[in-house]
């Protein structure tokens, strides 16, 4: 009863206090000629039924001309926008006479990683979901894809020199992607065709003794090179969710570069890494720059997905991307932050690697750089404060831009796959009794203690 | 014109007697006073002057009536005139609708009031509101359009925790621009006499509230506020209370 008094007592100071503020306001209003703030509840318990008559008149005459007088505003997604007129510039300025595009008008002659990075982007692109002709975007990528086949990656026609490993790599990962974004009844891009390029790609570059990337005619091994083969290894393994590749089992491949990536570019000390192994004297060169980290990054964070081990893990070094070459205003630097070249590639390969890994928030602020610095009026440039416009910055703005959406996507295909679905399946299957059993130990014995007391 | 209005924690404090002693001790110094019952929730006026016709302050709150319907003159001797506005607690019974209108929260009743009094402030030297104890919005009303606000208690224990609280809730959010007097008036509750260091300790009490929270303290002795008597007007009056209340007026007329 007190409690109650004091509850009314405490409800009546409230709205006295309140009413008495704005009083004041009311009086100073009265005192400067304008009349009174009235509450609309008051008028609503006066009249009730006029003010609700009213009110719907007065919503309707707003809501109905709105509904159906005006038409829908046309609202363009800027996103939308920057990627229409990017690809506009490419078929205008970088694309050759058979439609395959070129770096200039001057080198005419497509080249296979100009080639291999259209594709990505268009493949990325078109999963994103942005509104394009998809049959454009899928004759696009049958042609780029062709040509490469021709190419056939390794046993190369067309080409004064081989690709390099990382090209290579990166050639499989995007006919996987491309295989995504064509249609099933596509005959482009075949299972077998990757298997087939991936198993004679390991065959040219892996060394049996030490597990490790190297190029044969080469000293030294680079990062770069491990970090796209665990990456590409790792995607295969979660995009087909084949356990075995031509005598390989996918996850021992996988550990064993992580081993050899552990044992010549880890600096145990300092958990840093080093760009290059030099075999003839066995030494580690150079730390690791901004390119290195970021596909070691992704490609750990994929390898972490399945059954594998590393000294540490993927966002410790995420982490260290952002402490040593990203800047207060998110631009991605070459060596450190100190470097005043800031290009394209590092900025949209950043963004597309923090949305994989779910660092959306540092994504959306990389991505958001780019659309600032590097965004001209109909496509992208390569480097901050300079005005060039290249076939390659456009396609890395694609990259950039296609991340956000199609993160989400390649996730959630992974993730079928990933060791937790896989191979603790049967564990859930030992274990789901065994907890049954013991909860109903527990919830019995709960009874038996209650009714004692 | 200044605007006083008189205010208390709870009723039978001697609120009204003080009013219209005050009034009529101004009125008996030729000074042009305006009267007002606003306390709706009991009204008293009518006790201690007799009315003539049924129009009371409601009525213009509610726009029913003018201001010329609604003010009343007194007068008291030759030269001495007191007007007055009433309320009337047999008219809110009866009427309960506009009762419930006026008790509401609704700024209108603070813009009929203002409005009331920028229409006699050339009339009158003094207006003089009488308000609803405790916290009422047609109190805060009244409050808000005063220049000095005289807050009445008794040395009873409800009246210092009340007046505590007053004083934290609402009275510091009105000081800035209005003055604030405490009138402590020494009245011995029925039944309280036996209990002498209670009413000691609760005048101790509201002296220190008076001395650390308003502008001014001033005490009056105890006098019976049953009597309903306006001393100024009477042949023999009680001195030492008039004087007390003299002191009041001075502080008003400074203020």
């Amino acid at each position: 009863m007190k409690k109650q008094k004091l509850d009314d007592s405490l409800s009546e100071i409230k709205k006295a206090r309140e009413y008495l503020k704005e009083s004041q306001k009311n009086l100073a209003r009265l005192k400067s000629g304008k009349g009174v703030k009235r509450k609309f509840h008051f008028l609503l318990q006066e009249n009730k039924v006029l003010v609700i008559l009213l009110s719907l008149m007065l919503i309707s005459s707003i809501v109905l001309p709105v509904v159906f007088l005006i038409p829908d505003p046309i609202i363009r997604d800027p996103m939308q926008e920057s990627v229409d007129t990017t690809i506009n510039l490419i078929l205008t300025n970088f694309t050759d006479g058979s439609g395959l595009p070129i770096l200039n008008e001057t080198l005419q002659t497509p080249s296979s990683e100009l080639l291999i990075l259209s594709s990505l982007a268009y493949a990325l692109i078109s999963q994103a979901g942005f509104e394009h002709d998809q049959a454009d975007f899928q004759s696009k990528i049958s042609q780029i894809i062709n040509t490469l086949e021709n190419d056939t990656f390794v046993t190369y026609n067309n080409r004064s020199e081989p690709l390099s490993i990382f090209y290579q790599f990166l050639g499989i990962y995007t006919l996987l992607q491309s295989k995504i974004t064509l249609p099933s009844s596509s005959e482009v891009i075949s299972s077998t065709m990757i298997q087939n390029i991936l198993v004679k790609t390991l065959e040219s570059y892996l060394s049996n003794e030490r597990y490790l990337i190297i190029q044969p005619i080469s000293n030294s091994s680079y990062l770069i090179d491990q970090s796209m083969a665990i990456w590409v290894l790792a995607t295969y393994k979660l995009l087909t969710g084949n356990s075995w590749v031509h005598g390989y089992y996918f996850e021992d491949l996988i550990q064993g570069l992580l081993n050899g990536v552990s044992d010549l570019f880890f600096n145990s000390t300092y958990y840093t890494l080093y760009h290059e192994y030099d075999h003839s004297t066995n030494e580690s060169r150079n730390y690791a720059l901004v390119e290195d980290l970021i596909f070691f990054t992704v490609a750990l964070s994929r390898a972490e997905r399945l059954s594998t081990y590393f000294e540490s893990s993927s966002s410790y070094y995420h982490q260290q991307i952002i402490n040593n070459f990203v800047d207060a205003e998110w631009f991605v630097h070459s060596i450190n932050t100190s470097d005043q070249e800031v290009y394209i590639k590092n900025q949209a390969l950043f963004t597309l690697i923090s949305y994989l890994m779910n660092f959306g928030n540092v994504g959306s602020e990389v991505r958001n750089e780019i659309i600032e610095s590097f965004s001209m009026n109909k496509g992208f440039i390569e480097k901050v404060g300079e005005e060039d416009i290249t076939c390659e910055s456009c396609l890395y703005g694609l990259v950039a831009l296609a991340s956000t959406n199609w993160s989400v996507i390649e996730n959630d295909r992974e993730y079928v796959n990933m060791i937790t679905d896989a191979t603790l399946s049967p564990f859930y299957v030992i274990l789901t009794p065994i907890m049954i059993v013991f909860i109903i130990k527990i919830w019995r014995r709960k009874i038996v203690v209650k009714r004692r007391w | 014109m200044k605007t006083v209005c008189v205010h208390s924690y709870k009723g039978g404090t001697g609120k009204t007697t003080f009013l219209l002693n005050i009034a009529g001790i101004l009125a008996k110094q030729e000074k042009k006073v305006l009267a007002v019952d606003y306390d709706l929730r009991a009204p008293s006026f009518q006790s201690y002057f007799k009315m003539t016709k049924q129009s009371f302050l409601s009525h213009f709150l509610l726009e029913e009536k003018t201001l010329g319907d609604i003010i009343f003159p007194c007068k008291i001797d030759e030269k001495a005139n007191l007007d007055l506005i009433f309320s009337s607690m047999e008219f809110l019974k009866q009427h309960s609708k506009q009762r419930d209108k006026l008790s509401r929260d609704d700024a209108k009743y603070l813009a009929r009031m203002y409005n009331l009094q920028k229409n006699v402030e050339k009339k009158y030297d003094f207006m003089l509101i009488d308000t609803i104890p405790g916290f009422f919005y047609r109190s805060i009303d009244s409050m808000m359009i005063s220049d000095i606000i005289l807050l009445i208690a008794t040395p009873s224990t409800s009246n210092v925790l009340g007046i505590e609280e007053l004083c934290g809730n609402i009275y510091t959010m009105l000081q800035e621009e209005t003055k604030m007097i405490l009138v402590i008036n020494k009245i011995e509750e029925e039944g309280v006499e036996a209990d002498k260091e209670i009413f000691e300790e609760n005048l101790v009490k509201l002296r220190q509230i008076g001395n650390n929270k308003f502008s001014e303290v001033v005490e009056v002795p105890y006098f019976n506020i049953l009597s309903e008597r306006i001393h100024a007007f009477e042949d023999q009056p009680q001195e030492e209370f008039l004087n007390s209340l003299k002191d009041i007026i001075k502080i008003i007329e400074k203020g």
